[in-house]
């Protein structure tokens, strides 16, 4: 019984940013919550080997971001393409434009980046991770979340800039 | 440093999290006090993230998730506890078939007397 109520306790605590971290890489509303899902899943199977309880939530969203990655592997429609250098300023989107955009066109704007970036951009501002957390999450260095999270978010307001509000 | 390098680097900065703490970033922001140019667009920049951070967490799970991650699971502990009992009882019956089959195979022959015994 102790067992049930701590994997609802878990649930209760990370599904939502789960799901959030889910449809941001996948835009997929089912693709989502079956990552989700899965993630769970493997959790109430292996979550009893985790031996630091503060680790919870970075092992989930490190589960969910390698099922995606194997899920999009099996599919590979997607490949790898390397955004060019981030070189000069980032493109200035007024502060006041970005507050117009609605989550749909933010969401919409970030499909449009490299998975590569997007999963690193998404951790950025979903959770507050601090880029060590960010790099155990994707299991890589420091300077690469760094570099991606610069290229990433040049990309994204690159996109924003190109975004019309909705009237 | 200068002004375009700090702006680089204030790429990955966002207000309210501790991101203050990395070397390169502290130095960048020394550089801000300094330069009113750059701290005007360290002061968008800021507002930026935080209309981004915002969007971003309006996406809503949907209202059953939760039900039905809790529930599956719930299904899935049934049928695990279900097959852990049937393999249980299983093993019970195979040892006490098993011990059955050896006590009449290979129980010593007993020594009744054969009829040749009892003449008449």
């Amino acid at each position: 019984m102790a067992r049930v109520l701590e994997f609802e306790s878990v649930v209760a605590h990370h599904y939502g940013p789960l799901y959030q971290f889910a449809f941001s890489l996948t835009r997929n509303d089912a693709e989502a919550c079956d990552l989700t899902q899965q993630t769970f899943y493997i959790w109430a199977a292996k979550g009893h080997q985790l031996r630091d309880i503060s680790k919870v939530k970075t092992w989930l969203f490190t589960t969910l971001h390698r099922e995606f990655l194997g899920a999009r592997r099996r599919q590979t429609r997607f490949p790898h393409i390397e955004l060019d250098d981030a070189t000069g300023d980032l493109p200035a989107v007024p502060p006041a434009s970005v507050n117009q955009l609605d989550s749909e066109q933010l969401l919409e704007a970030l499909s449009h980046l490299d998975e590569v970036y997007r999963a690193a951009v998404v951790l950025f501002y979903l959770e507050d991770y601090s880029y060590n957390e960010i790099a155990q999450v994707l299991d890589i260095p420091l300077g690469t979340v760094k570099s991606r999270l610069t290229r990433g978010l040049h990309r994204l307001h690159q996109l924003l800039t190109n975004v019309r509000p909705k009237t | 440093m200068n002004s375009t390098q700090a702006k680089q680097i204030l790429t990955i900065y966002r207000p309210g999290v501790a991101d203050a703490d990395d070397p390169e970033i502290a130095e960048a922001l020394s550089l801000v006090r300094s330069d009113p140019e750059l701290s005007r667009w360290f002061d968008e920049h800021c507002a930026r993230q935080n209309v981004l951070r915002e969007k971003l967490r309006q996406v809503a799970p949907p209202a059953a998730l939760r039900e039905q991650i809790i529930s599956e699971h719930a299904a899935r502990t049934r049928a695990a506890s279900r097959r852990e009992k049937i393999t249980m009882v299983g093993a019970v019956a195979a040892i006490a078939f098993a011990r059955t089959a050896r006590g009449i195979l290979f129980a010593p022959q007993s020594h009744r007397p054969s009829a040749s015994q009892y003449p008449g």
